[in-house]
């Protein structure tokens, strides 16, 4: 059924490189922002999304933490990545075995090219953050993402000059914070408050 | 790495550059201003997308979104009455935007007072102890425990209504482009990347 022919396309997707352009609309299809850069994975939870255009940003997954580098606004957040992955529609790409049989209703969606395939996510879980997510192939590549949020808002990420299992070197998906840019970590306040916990 | 712009030699309330700068933002109420919002707490750190969309004094609307498209909140504030949508699609109400947001997210975001400072005004007329730079644009506002540094500014367009004959003309006007404000050790940085403005009714 389609939930497993999606797991099965993405599972062979062990590691991916694209540019991306990504298009954000509000519930009256207004174009609230539009943004491009690039996008690296390598699963099973490293990543990086890079956005060059019109602002300059760097998320980070290292495989334990998430890091966001806002350069225009000189600060680093770093999270756990697992608590912050949830509430990205990424999640679906970083996951080790990708549960999405139990997880989400996936639908086929049948499109007029012979060589695409569109699939419909929408999450079983009550507090799902996304309502609907589409995901395109073309052949074995993905190539685009749409996400619907619960408030209207959609957001088109689509992927070009797609590299399927490239191969990245080891240290690729470390960050290392440059100078003089003050780090805010949010992982040992998790730590510190699961010690209080009795 | 990005310098710090140097601080400029600063000059007096009546200052004409100033009262010009003044005037011309007085003029218009009606705009909207896209960029990156940045708050560190001592408890909390968290940055985001934010859309600014200004209808008119006390009324307006704050977006916050993530980097992949998710909307985390929207804010709209009317006088009187604010009303809060978050990611999770709660809904929630308040007098006051700052307390709702602030009771419902955790962040210390003086909403109501950053309609002012966004545009590089003072709130009121001598309430706070400014720092005014000789081009004619605010340096530093400091106001209640707030202190407010206007890092960088941009020219944006402002658009001057035609008279009829030859239609809609435009004038260059310094708008803030980097902003940070500190409330003991809660700190906000906007970094504001596009301005527009709507011609005022008049």
């Amino acid at each position: 059924d389609a939930a497993h022919k999606l797991q099965e396309k993405l599972q062979n997707i062990s590691s991916y490189k694209a540019s991306f352009t990504q298009e954000i609309r509000d519930e009256f299809n207004t174009v609230l922002d539009s943004s491009s850069g690039h996008f690296e994975l390598q699963r099973p939870k490293q990543f990086r999304w890079v956005v060059t255009d019109p602002y300059e940003q760097e998320i980070v997954a290292d495989g334990k933490s998430l890091w966001q580098f806002d350069r225009d606004i000189e600060q680093i957040n770093v999270s756990e990545l697992d608590a912050s992955l949830e509430t990205t529609p990424a999640a679906i790409l970083t996951k080790d075995q990708v549960d999405i049989v139990d997880n989400y209703n996936v639908a086929e969606i049948t499109t007029s090219s012979d060589d695409t395939t569109l699939f419909q996510l929408s999450s079983t879980a009550e507090d799902a953050l996304f309502e609907r997510l589409l995901m395109e192939f073309k052949g074995e590549s993905l190539i685009a993402l749409q996400v619907s949020d619960n408030l209207g808002q959609t957001t088109l990420i689509e992927f070009t000059d797609v590299n399927l299992a490239p191969d990245f070197e080891q240290q690729h998906f470390v960050f290392t914070p440059p100078e003089g840019v003050d780090v805010i970590d949010n992982r040992q306040k998790v730590a510190d408050n699961a010690k209080d916990k009795p | 790495c990005e310098t710090t712009p140097v601080k400029q030699e600063t000059t007096v309330w009546d200052d004409p550059l100033w009262q010009k700068h003044y005037k011309r933002l007085k003029t218009f109420e009606t705009y909207q201003l896209k960029g990156r919002i940045g708050i560190t707490h001592p408890e909390d750190s968290f940055s985001s997308n934010f859309i600014w969309q200004q209808q008119e004094p006390n009324r307006f609307t704050f977006r916050m979104y993530g980097a992949f498209g998710q909307t985390y909140m929207i804010l709209k504030v009317q006088p009187n009455l604010s009303t809060l949508d978050t990611a999770d699609d709660e809904h929630y109400q308040g007098y006051d935007a700052r307390e709702l947001l602030y009771g419902v997210s955790g962040w210390n975001i003086p909403v109501s007072l950053m309609q002012d400072w966004i545009k590089g005004l003072p709130t009121g007329i001598n309430k706070s102890d400014l720092l005014i730079n000789a081009d004619g644009t605010l340096q530093q506002i400091k106001y209640l425990d707030y202190v407010v540094s206007f890092v960088r500014y941009q020219d944006a367009e402002l658009p001057i209504a035609g008279n009829g004959t030859d239609g809609d003309k435009t004038i260059n006007l310094k708008m803030p482009d980097k902003i940070r404000i500190v409330q003991g050790p809660n700190k906000i940085a906007l970094s504001i990347r596009s301005w527009e403005i709507a011609v005022s009714g008049d």
